[in-house]
């Protein structure tokens, strides 16, 4: 076996110059909770590894009226964000919940995006809200919303070539509220059994002006409900009207028995987790369920 | 194996070290340059007994590659306080059992330390929060909690 490689380049242009180079044989190593998990625990050790820590992708800003964060922005950073708290709910209670502290330091959300497991906190948070990755290489850059973004468990629509720079996301707005929800088997560095994700729009009236439901652990990607969406949208925004919509959700899905909870399970919490996020992101009271 | 010189502030000193650039932190600490402190527990980042700070934030270092601390700044239990010079966390685990068997108290250490740098008034609750990343199989959690809080009203 040929010498692993370990390159930290300072800028971008030498960071895609080398994923050009390497492709498929270069491993980017962002926090490592992963990555390095996998080199000591199944001794997959990479021939190449690409730290890029140097690159400043450690950020949560808004510039012309949109939410960007960096591919590199660890949780503990989305998790002190007042930007996310406020204006990208959602993400902020996924990332601010994740694992653990020690975790949340070094984890990024680019990480937990391109990993792509279907049970990924912070991809099914982003893809209730809606979010679009944006790919460089050095062919140029494209920007995929993240509803396109998965093909399979650890697989995604990201080149060997490319590197996530940032996600964008739209900030909700006056009567617009997201929120996240997971089960775990216990409260703490737990993957999730199931977890859903929504974000809602109201207009003065109590009309559902739009909503985005998410669902992850419940298919080989993050799953985006999107007849649980039309079965919402138009109408009032009600108790009965939202719990109709959770369950259609639960029709959109295809769980599975594994060791962390039966299909059938992921169904009944299918329907309670979307229906908790819709009350939570549609500004409803809580309901004992 | 390709080796690589890593140069890291540890435990307020400067340190050079030669390793293997897939060798990760926990492994860099304990094997490269003897600073025993933090524990080998599961090397996945679901245990805690391998705790330190990285630049100031609770780190697992077995998820850590070695390489990428160049440049940067470790704390370990060592850096907080000696046997001789107890830090008030440290005294606190002391006095008030909070240590058992002892395999996860340098970790749990660390948590607290990090806590209480960001927060001198922690609630239980934020005491629960900032070590919920440390596994403890021997104290049921509340000796640690008690003795968490205890070194927060000390240092106070």
């Amino acid at each position: 076996m040929k010498d692993t490689q370990y390159f930290a380049p300072e800028t971008l242009n030498d960071a895609l110059k080398l994923l050009g180079k390497y492709e498929k044989g270069i491993s980017v190593l962002a926090g490592g909770t992963d990555l390095v998990r996998n080199m000591n625990l199944e001794f997959r050790i990479p021939s190449n590894v690409l730290w890029i820590g140097h690159l400043g992708l450690d950020y949560v800003r808004s510039t012309e009226g949109l939410i960007h964060i960096g591919g590199a922005t660890r949780m503990q950073t989305a998790g002190a964000s007042k930007l996310l708290e406020r204006k990208a709910t959602a993400l902020w209670q996924a990332a601010s919940k994740l694992a653990s502290p020690p975790v949340r330091s070094l984890a990024t959300i680019g990480g937990n995006v391109c990993n792509a497991s279907p049970a990924a906190d912070t991809a099914i948070a982003l893809l209730a809200l809606g979010a679009e990755v944006v790919l460089v290489s050095r062919r140029g850059r494209r920007t995929v919303p993240l509803a396109r973004f998965f093909l399979g468990p650890g697989k995604t629509v990201r080149r060997p070539d490319e590197l996530l720079l940032e996600i964008l996301v739209k900030p909700t707005g006056k009567g617009e509220g997201s929120a996240y929800a997971k089960v775990g088997r216990r409260q703490a560095l737990t993957l999730a059994v199931l977890n859903a994700a929504a974000r809602v729009k109201v207009d003065a009236k109590g009309k559902c002006v739009s909503a985005t439901i998410a669902v992850g652990a419940a298919a080989p990607i993050p799953v985006h409900a999107v007849k649980a969406e039309a079965a919402l949208v138009g109408l009032p925004f009600t108790e009965d009207n939202l719990l109709k919509a959770a369950e259609r959700a639960v029709t959109e899905t295809k769980p599975i028995d594994d060791v962390h909870g039966t299909a059938w399970y992921r169904r009944k919490l299918t329907r309670v987790l979307v229906a908790r996020c819709l009350r939570q992101a549609g500004g409803l009271p809580e309901k004992a369920e | 194996m390709a080796k690589t010189t890593i140069t890291f502030k540890l435990n307020g000193k400067r340190v050079q070290v030669e390793a293997p650039v897939t060798t990760n932190l926990l492994s860099l600490l304990r094997e490269h340059l003897q600073v025993t402190g933090p524990k080998f527990g599961c090397e996945q980042g679901n245990c805690g007994a391998c705790t330190v700070l990285l630049d100031g934030e609770p780190v697992n270092s077995c998820l850590v590659l070695a390489p990428t601390v160049e440049g940067r700044e470790v704390t370990t239990v060592e850096g907080i306080g000696t046997p001789e010079k107890p830090h008030p966390i440290q005294a606190a685990f002391h006095d008030r059992y909070g240590a058992q068997c002892g395999f996860c108290t340098p970790g749990m250490v660390v948590s607290a330390y990090a806590l209480l740098r960001k927060n001198p008034h922690p609630s239980r609750e934020d005491v629960v929060n900032a070590i919920v990343g440390n596994v403890c199989r021997c104290t049921g959690y509340n000796k640690i909690v008690e003795s968490v809080l205890a070194a927060a009203e000390k240092m106070r």
